[in-house]
């Protein structure tokens, strides 16, 4: 056995401990999993056309075969919170792995080349940390006009530092630790301990944070969409079928607003909870 | 103290020029030339061209294109608006009291329900701490815009106790009973970042040597947590604060949104929908610099508060 392997060893039993997550922690897995296959098989769960209009049915209550009733134009609700469920959770799923894959990059090129490099990254860090995410959102769809794609990627460059800034002083201090400048004296190139050794090893760290971001991106990308800056209707999505209902709360039809407003709230605290949890576990608070 | 004070206002100065160069850059980054881009689909007369090219010094190299839209600023011009075909230093100054007064209350909110659960969670371990946090969770998890519509659903149409939209009449009474609903949504998520935190801080300082000491030698437990934990602890919360304001002006998009306010944050929204670049550069500009104030009192206050920063600088 190497001494890299035995390196690797070191953080492992994370996998074991997931029995700890506690009937909160697997209530909210349930309630993912739920979500998840909605947001896959969404489309053929639905048992009606999700666009589909007919004026006769504004605003018309709970029917058999229409449990949630109908929209301000008659459109079915369930089907439309069915199908939303893709466009709601697709967008997060983007913003995380870009964000991640980001965010890792320069935390570990700063941690890993230090000096200069991580002066200048920090820098820029220090800077882009207390710019509001919203605010960038806004700029960049005012000069490139408003799409789901140009909001995922002003959240992107919103959520990069802040994250960057979390797994670099991890990576520091995992860069500083004994194994691997073990690794380093016995000649390992720099790309097969970062890959396999440190990557592996901040592992926990940063699927807890990816864990915690996704409740957060669910959220924004939701309210995005709510003020007409995310995801463009017709499009069924949760964010902007709470504005949509919203002229009907008023009258008295809450259930469009809620329902979707749910949907989004359930999402974001059962990743709370898993992310808060898995930190927990893991010991990496 | 003079020093201190005088390279804050310099590094302040510094982040507005350096933002609002960013920001008027992003003009060159529109798809297209800048004129078909501040066009925005009306039809392109050649006098309209001209007006833009004129507004914008399109013609001008970016330095001086720059230059002479901070002057223009500083002259309190800050253009005209394409979406709302008005002066665009009208459009901001109708709406600017009404964010104040929503952001102001909203902060009174987080400041109240924050600290009290971030105290109580710091100092007790066990119940009421796990029944804290479980509570900043859930309102973390409530963004401003789904909270405002549960609000309007139960507190204004089902009971009554608050108009369900609108900014009021401008006078302070009723903005506070219009603004109340629309604050109280806009602070559950940032309230419960200052719970958090405050736990986090309380936690810290609680374990602290002094504290230890100060225990150890009878002080009673109450002078403690008032003199020697929670002064010290409330530090880190206050910068936070500063931090916070910035998102909140921007946050109040939501809020206004969803109670049909007529404030800054709605009106860049719209502006950004309808892409009025003149407009959206100009609230930004608010915006930082509004940052840069805060912070700056942030600072101010940290010196007022804490001697060892006083010994530190001097």
């Amino acid at each position: 056995m190497s001494i890299g392997q035995i390196a690797i060893g070191r953080n492992r039993g994370y996998r074991k401990r997931l029995s700890k997550l506690g009937l909160l922690g697997w209530l909210a897995v349930f309630v993912l999993f739920i979500f998840g296959v909605i947001a896959i098989f969404g489309s053929a769960l639905a048992p009606h056309d999700p666009n589909k209009i007919d004026l006769a049915y504004s605003y018309v209550g709970p029917i058999p075969g229409h449990p949630l009733g109908f929209d301000e134009l008659g459109r079915d609700l369930f089907s439309r919170l069915l199908v939303g469920a893709r466009t709601s959770l697709i967008g997060p799923i983007v913003l995380v792995i870009s964000t991640t894959l980001i965010g890792t990059s320069i935390a570990i090129l700063a941690a890993w080349r230090r000096g200069w490099t991580d002066a200048g990254l920090s820098a820029g860090v220090d800077i882009a940390v207390a710019f509001p995410g919203l605010l960038l959102a806004i700029l960049l769809s005012t000069v490139f006009g408003a799409s789901l794609w140009v909001a995922i990627a002003a959240l992107t460059l919103a959520y990069t530092p802040s994250l960057a800034r979390l797994l670099r002083s991890s990576a520091l201090r995992e860069t500083g630790m004994d194994y691997v400048k073990a690794l380093k004296v016995l000649g390992f190139s720099d790309s097969q301990i970062i890959f396999k050794h440190l990557l592996p090893n901040l592992a926990p760290f940063i699927i807890a944070q990816a864990i915690i971001m996704f409740g957060y991106a669910t959220l924004d990308l939701g309210g995005l969409s709510f003020l007409g800056i995310g995801v463009q209707p017709p499009t069924a999505d949760w964010g902007t079928m709470v504005a949509a209902g919203a002229s009907g709360l008023l009258q008295g039809y809450p259930t469009q607003t809620l329902a979707a407003g749910s949907c989004l709230v359930l999402t974001a605290v059962s990743f709370a909870v898993i992310g808060d949890r898995l930190a927990r576990i893991w010991g990496v608070e | 103290m003079r020093r201190y004070l005088w390279r804050r206002i310099g590094l302040g100065a510094l982040t507005i020029v350096a933002t609002t160069m960013l920001v008027h850059l992003a003009l060159y980054l529109a798809p297209g030339d800048p004129i078909g881009y501040l066009l925005n689909g009306r039809p392109a007369t050649p006098e309209r061209i001209a007006a833009l090219r004129a507004q914008y010094n399109l013609d001008e190299p970016f330095f001086t294109r720059y230059v002479s839209w901070i002057t223009g600023v500083f002259q309190g011009d800050l253009g005209t608006s394409a979406a709302f075909n008005a002066d665009v230093s009208t459009l901001i100054a109708s709406r600017f009291q009404t964010t104040m007064y929503l952001v102001l209350i909203s902060f009174v909110f987080i400041s109240v329900f924050g600290l009290t659960l971030g105290i109580l969670a710091g100092l007790h371990k066990g119940g009421i701490d796990s029944f804290s946090m479980a509570t900043a969770t859930i309102l973390s998890s409530i963004p401003a815009f789904v909270g405002s519509f549960i609000l309007i659903n139960v507190f204004a149409l089902q009971l009554g106790w608050f108009p369900a939209i609108g900014g009021g009449d401008g006078s302070l009474s009723s903005a506070i009973s219009h603004m109340t609903l629309p604050a109280i949504a806009l602070a559950f998520s940032a309230g419960a970042f200052v719970a958090r935190t405050t736990r986090a801080s309380i936690r810290v300082e609680s374990a602290s040597e002094h504290v230890v000491t100060a225990t150890v030698r009878g002080i009673p437990r109450n002078k403690v947590v008032s003199r020697h934990i929670v002064r010290n602890a409330l530090l880190p919360v206050i910068s936070l604060g500063g931090l916070l304001f910035v998102g909140l002006i921007v946050s109040t998009a939501f809020v206004e949104q969803a109670f049909a306010i007529n404030g800054i944050g709605g009106l860049l929204v719209v502006a950004a929908r309808q892409q009025d670049f003149a407009l959206v550069q100009a609230i930004t500009l608010i915006l930082v610099i509004s940052f840069v104030v805060v912070n700056l009192a942030v600072d101010v206050l940290y010196w007022i508060l804490d001697p060892r920063i006083r010994s530190e600088v001097a």
